[in-house]
């Protein structure tokens, strides 16, 4: 069964996605990311400020792991009001997440965060849009 | 339509130049640039291939562009760039203007014989020019920064201006009036530098830079809203021009009223979508290319510990983006992002 779930909603395929993010180089960062990449209500349209985001959040000391996936769903019609309630987010879930993207509830050690995912490259998914850290955290 | 060149510069996106009567078409690049079209699909652009109106070359950080409109211009589009042609109407002369909304694009505009002299005019900054090569950038805190190396540049916003000549330059704040016109000899710019420092700008005072945001969006609104009046009233005629034009019996008075009475009206009509529609697209270009990248900025800086300064400038940039849904969206489309 699990060969015929796509790694974008697989949580140890998520997992391994996230441990990449913390330690690879930013240009494998940077090719595991979707771009425009979603930061909470703001698609990042520019690869340059795509990868100022990247670093500047290792810059800050901010790490996904060590991380537990929550929770993973397939992305749905009301996923965007997760992110925001503008229609710029609407659209950007319309229009570019992928086919087969998922909405990731993933808890780290500064707090809870909403992760999309979607596609592969190898064995893992790409992120597509990061939001948090989120007020209550889901259990 | 007669199409004439031109440039316009938006406060905060640099707008450049215009369109004569040929679409700008790629003559070289470098690495792996894309074309957005105007239904918002992207494809990797090779030798050739035309931009046209509603179009948008954008550039990573390996990518470089060449456009050519024949002899008359060669427009250089940088690394981590985006350039994209809009139109508008003014004075009865459809434009297609030629726009940086962030990264840097270099222009010459050679003399042709024949061809009209370039004319720049624009509402918040506007440069006119007369056989120039110049280059523009536009800073991720919604400065737009012109260095002229030949020729004339007139560059106004907020209701300055500021004639520039060979050698010269000047930086535009967003929302503001341009600032003091300096010479170029003897100084060296590269855009990373200056990209640098407007980025340290805008982090010594987000607040600050934020209400300039918020001015530049307000110029955009009241421009874009002067337009939808005028559309609303064009409208208006010409759905009274054709009940008229139904009740007429005579099949040639009717042909002759819907030629000399409706057809101008419905042709202004359009005129107006056009240009409230230019104004709401360089909002939406502004939000894309500063207003996000500057909460990204602010975000990622204070996502472990925010402080009493990001708590404030949260404030005024949720303030910006509820603004901006209530005044622009309504004149968008899905397929403007």
């Amino acid at each position: 069964m699990v060969g015929c779930v796509s790694v974008s909603l697989r949580p140890d395929r998520i997992d391994d996605m996230l441990t990449e993010l913390d330690t690879a180089d930013l240009d494998t960062v940077m090719a595991r990311t979707a771009i425009p990449f979603l930061l909470d209500g703001e698609p990042i349209a520019r690869e340059r400020d795509v990868r100022i985001m990247w670093q500047n959040l290792r810059d800050a000391g901010f790490r996904f792991t060590p991380a537990q996936i929550v929770r993973v769903d397939p992305r749905d019609e009301a996923s965007y009001r997760q992110f925001g309630q503008t229609e710029d987010v609407r659209i950007w879930f319309d229009r570019y997440t992928a086919e087969d993207a998922g909405l990731a509830v993933v808890n780290t050690e500064f707090g809870q965060f909403l992760i999309v995912t979607g596609g592969r490259e190898r064995r893992r998914p790409l992120i597509w849009g990061l939001t948090g850290p989120i007020g209550s955290e889901v259990q | 339509m007669r199409r004439v060149l031109l440039m316009i510069f938006a406060a905060g996106l640099i707008s450049a130049g215009m369109v004569v009567g040929q679409d700008a078409s790629v003559v070289y690049f470098e690495g792996d640039p894309v074309i957005r079209n105007a239904a918002g699909d992207s494809q990797f652009l090779d030798f050739g291939t035309s931009v046209i109106v509603g179009e948008s070359v954008v550039t990573g950080s390996l990518d470089f562009v060449e456009l050519a409109q024949g002899a008359a211009t060669t427009i250089r589009v940088d690394p981590d760039t985006v350039f994209t042609v809009q139109e508008r109407e003014v004075d009865g002369q459809r434009q297609s203007v030629l726009t940086t909304a962030a990264g840097s694009v270099a222009y010459r505009f050679n003399r042709i014989a024949g061809r009209e002299e370039p004319r720049v005019g624009s509402m918040s900054v506007v440069a006119g020019i007369r056989g120039t090569e110049l280059t523009v950038y536009a800073g991720p805190d919604g400065s737009t920064l012109f260095l002229v190396e030949e020729g004339a540049v007139a560059v106004s916003s907020a209701g300055a201006t500021v004639e520039l000549g060979a050698d010269q330059g000047v930086e535009v704040a967003a929302g503001a009036a341009p600032g003091e016109p300096f010479s170029l000899l003897g100084r060296e710019f590269d855009y990373g530098s200056w990209e640098a420092g407007r980025r340290d700008a805008f982090l010594a005072d987000p607040l600050d830079a934020t209400a300039g945001h918020a001015s530049q969006l307000q110029q955009f609104a009241a421009e874009m809203q002067a337009w939808v009046e005028r559309f609303e009233e064009a409208r208006m005629l010409s759905d009274e021009a054709v009940q008229t034009m139904n009740s007429i019996a005579d099949i040639t008075e009717r042909l002759a009223y819907r030629d000399q009475v409706w057809l101008p009206l419905s042709e202004q009509t359009g005129i107006t979508i056009l240009n409230y529609r230019f104004y709401a697209l360089s909002a939406l270009s502004f939000k894309r290319y500063v207003i996000g990248p500057s909460y990204m900025e602010m975000k990622t800086r204070n996502i472990l510990a925010p402080t009493p300064e990001y708590a404030a400038y949260l404030e005024a940039y949720e303030a910006i983006v509820r603004e901006f849904d209530a005044v622009f969206e309504p004149y968008l489309e899905d397929f403007d992002r």
